[in-house]
């Protein structure tokens, strides 16, 4: 007989997002321990993602303020990568909430 | 191989025709150069676009040079004419440039399309659930 909550082992598709390994190595973070460290990880190294974008994105802006950039469709382009970036972060952020929110009804 | 990786490749290729947009421009800049015989005339310019050496996308690999002879003209008129009343004009065909600018532009435009639609696509796929 199949558990009910066996559809949570669907969540082993988070295997699926070993995709991000090719993202800068994470520098500066501590290791989160317990179940969710791989997780954890991930989420880091995401967000470090995000950030080396919207850096770089600013860095542009400042060469396209002072005329120095030669392509101006390198910055538009960046800051459009930047702020996919954000939008990814954001609904990943939106869902983990809509998560925990969703468990925290369960005692009412 | 970043996480919204068509934006980068497709940059790539705005990039070099850019340049190459630049380089039709510097040629029709100098069309009208005149040197004497003893000198090269102005040689078009060419970029050499690739592959992309990490394989994502495109690159220019360098720029090559047209003609150096150009074309003997007979102009005794000229301050730099020389005895016999030649000067070297660039073998450069406004034509050939027009119609590469057109090239160029068009495709220059093509990858920015790809830009925006790979912009659509990924916003889509995070919006997917809400």
């Amino acid at each position: 007989m199949t558990s009910p909550i066996s559809a949570l082992s669907a969540v082993g598709g988070l295997d699926a997002v070993q995709g991000l390994d090719g993202i800068a190595a994470s520098t500066g973070t501590t290791e989160t321990q317990g179940p969710n460290a791989d997780f954890g990880n991930l989420l880091s190294k995401g967000l470090e993602s995000v950030q080396a974008s919207q850096s770089k994105a600013d860095n542009l802006a400042v060469q396209v303020a002072d005329g120095t950039l030669q392509d101006p469709a390198q910055y538009t382009m960046a800051a459009t990568e930047a702020s996919l970036g954000m939008e990814l972060t954001l609904a990943v952020r939106n869902k983990a909430v809509e998560a925990f929110q969703e468990i925290m009804r369960m005692q009412a | 191989m970043s996480t919204f990786n068509a934006i980068g490749v497709a940059g790539s290729g705005v990039t070099v025709y850019r340049k190459w947009l630049d380089a039709v421009s510097d040629n029709i800049a100098n069309i009208d150069n005149v040197s004497r015989t003893s000198e090269k005339a102005f040689q078009a310019r060419y970029v050499v676009a690739q592959e992309a050496a990490d394989g994502n996308g495109a690159q220019v690999g360098g720029v090559a040079f047209g003609n150096a002879q150009g074309i003997l003209t007979y102009d005794p008129q000229n301050p730099l004419a020389d005895s016999k009343g030649y000067v070297r004009r660039p073998d450069i065909d406004l034509g050939g440039q027009m119609s590469q600018m057109m090239m160029a532009q068009r495709a220059y435009q093509a990858n920015l399309a790809v830009v925006d639609r790979a912009k659509e696509s990924y916003t889509a796929a995070i919006n997917l659930g809400k």
